[in-house]
């Protein structure tokens, strides 16, 4: 669906994206993740043809966005960073306008108009002038133009600014709802949002790309032990010597006692499944286990550690990943 | 381009601006119009014409800074750019409901030589070819305002520079008159005139090699000519000074010649800017 290859901008002496190469598929939504400043906003700006990159090249459905920019254009349906409304215009105006610029007319473009406001929920709004609407309204009106007449691909830039939570929730169903025929690619800097809607991620930072997987993946590649959170009723010592004594474990400290229970952090092997050895093992020593949990990485705990990492060992990783 | 002509051409509606250049233009002719023809009797509209052209100098900037120079401001140009039309098409929808927008009143007022002829004698050439000269001069001063605002997201600039420039080829003539045919004097017009259009070359380019090598390539060739053979810049500078001014150009209709090199030479000028304004908005691509 897009193709990126070695994709290198410069802003003066500022290198802002660095030999950026990535291919997007169709039907599935990703996720540009970054710390500000990393070039994020600049890549789609570069994707959707607002900005010219110095080197390499963007081909959206085999067009090249430059030679072949209406063809290319005519795929994409593009939410800027800050969505671009006119102030002077009602949201039905304004989306009649873009409509009509996208190559819309007469019915059809009216039962596009009203479709979108429909699934943005801003049909309450559609004709009052923009200038009066709240920062959510204006949000949920440049996503409406950018979902305007069905675009093959949707680049969405930070699409959760500015909504309150039930919003958000709307907008990701929204956007999972649109991933279903299309593609969609949207930008953030929070994590639970990748987690929940993205099923690929992208990770830059700098201008250059650090990982390039599904946040499952990811968290995996970037485990090298599984960590249990364990709750157990007994006395201190004799919970930590036997659980010591399993298998597999290569771990285990007190985080804390309360009363008479003991929450113990148990770090073992990537590849050992000790659950159950361990429950037998409390369980000869009599210290029954209240609660017992296996610790997800979480993709916030993945991004920090890639983000502030070397880059080169981020490339091991994913080598040893494919020799395995 | 159709889409781009309609919305630009609504908000001119919904603008105050818009309101304020309507009511300035007809008070402003109004007022003229019953000076000459009712208080002193003269049945030549054209005369009317010749004596508002001053009002360009304010009109012209107020419409057309915000034309290009909002979008940018708003950040509605990444949506233009992000939608599927070429910035051709998008810089002659603007242009074109500019244009038409400015026009509007302007029909109006070639309304009132058909009211005068009802009370007198009237040229009907003269007046109609002053009319049509008076609006290809606007179209020109349109588009080099429109190229102005492309080079900035500040409308004020735009504006004031606006003003600046239209004042310069409102005022061309006089200058021209005033400015002593003196090859020294050339000179030195001729290479202040260099370093102003390096300096917009450096605005517009964001680069400093080229406006360097331009202004440099330009005051050396003038000076090895001075050096040469001064008596060639004899009178040069006053030459090109008539030959830039645009409003110089409609009297030869008011004094009733219907001057073709002059209509070819509004047309050219509009086509150029509008052209340069293209270049202008694609170039903000490459920054």
């Amino acid at each position: 669906m897009i193709e990126v290859r070695n994709l290198t901008k410069y802003y003066g002496p500022h290198k802002a994206v660095d030999n950026l190469s990535f291919t997007v598929e169709r039907g599935q939504i990703y996720g540009f993740l970054g710390p500000n400043g990393a070039g994020k906003s600049t890549t789609m700006n570069i994707l959707t043809g607002c900005l010219a990159a110095t080197e390499g090249t963007v081909l959206i459905d085999g067009h090249d966005i430059l030679e072949d920019q209406i063809a290319a254009k005519k795929c994409i349906g593009y939410l800027p960073e800050l969505p671009p409304l006119y102030p002077d215009m009602t949201p039905r105006e304004y989306l009649m306008f873009v409509g009509e610029a996208k190559g819309l007319s007469g019915a059809e473009l009216r039962k596009a108009v009203a479709y979108v406001c429909k699934r943005t929920s801003i049909e309450d709004v559609a004709n009052r002038l923009i200038r009066h609407l709240s920062k959510g309204y204006k949000q949920r009106v440049g996503i409406a133009q950018a979902i305007l007449g069905n675009p093959e691909i949707i680049i969405l830039d930070e699409p959760s600014v500015g909504l309150d939570p039930t919003q958000i929730i709307e907008i990701r169903d929204l956007i999972k709802d649109l991933a279903k025929e299309r593609t969609v690619i949207l930008s953030t800097h929070i994590m639970q949002e990748v987690t929940a809607i993205c099923n690929h991620v992208l990770i830059i930072n700098k201008g250059k790309l650090l990982a390039n997987d599904t946040p499952e993946n990811l968290s995996d590649i970037l485990m090298d032990r599984t960590s249990f959170d364990l709750v157990v009723k007994g006395d201190s010592v004799k919970v930590l010597n036997a659980v010591q004594a399993v298998k597999g474990v290569l771990s285990a400290s007190i985080l804390d006692t309360e009363g008479d229970t003991v929450h113990v952090l148990v770090d073992c092997a990537k590849d050992a499944d000790p659950e159950e050895d361990i429950f037998y093992a409390l369980s000869d020593a009599r210290c029954p286990i209240i609660k017992i949990e296996r610790q997800e990485m979480t993709l916030e705990q993945v991004f920090i550690r890639i983000t502030s990492q070397n880059i080169d060992t981020i490339t091991e990783t994913d080598s040893d990943k494919e020799d395995n | 381009m159709g889409a781009i002509f309609k919305r630009e051409f609504k908000s001119y509606f919904t603008n105050l601006i818009g309101a304020i250049y309507a009511a300035v233009f007809l008070t402003v002719v109004g007022l003229y119009t019953s000076v000459y023809i009712f208080d002193y009797a003269y049945p030549n509209f054209e005369y009317v014409i010749g004596s508002i052209l001053f009002m360009l100098i304010i009109l012209v900037p107020i419409l057309t800074m915000r034309t290009v120079a909002e979008d940018r401001k708003l950040k509605t140009d990444q949506l233009l750019m992000s939608l599927p039309l070429t910035s051709t098409k998008i810089v002659l929808g603007k242009y074109f409901a500019l244009l038409c927008f400015y026009l509007i009143p302007c029909a109006i007022i070639c309304l009132y030589p058909l009211i005068i002829a009802a009370f007198g004698e009237i040229f009907w050439g003269t007046t109609y070819s002053t009319l049509m000269a008076f609006m290809l001069l606007s179209a020109a001063l349109l588009a080099i305002g429109m190229f102005i605002s492309s080079l900035t997201e500040n409308q004020i600039v735009a504006a004031i520079i606006s003003v600046l420039v239209v004042l310069f080829t409102y005022l061309g003539t006089s200058i021209a008159d005033i400015i002593p045919s003196d090859p020294t004097i050339s000179y030195i017009c001729f290479v202040v005139l260099a370093l102003l259009v390096s300096t917009l070359i450096y605005f517009m380019m964001k680069n400093i090699l080229v406006p360097v090598i331009v202004s440099f390539v330009a005051i050396a060739g003038l000076t090895i000519v001075f050096f040469l053979d001064n008596t060639l810049l004899a009178g040069t500078f006053p030459a090109m000074m008539n030959w830039f001014s645009l409003f110089g150009k409609i009297d030869y209709f008011i004094y009733g010649i219907f001057d073709i090199p002059s209509i070819i030479y509004y047309i050219s000028v509009t086509a150029l800017f509008i052209f340069l304004t293209i270049q202008s908005v694609d170039k903000k691509r490459w920054s």
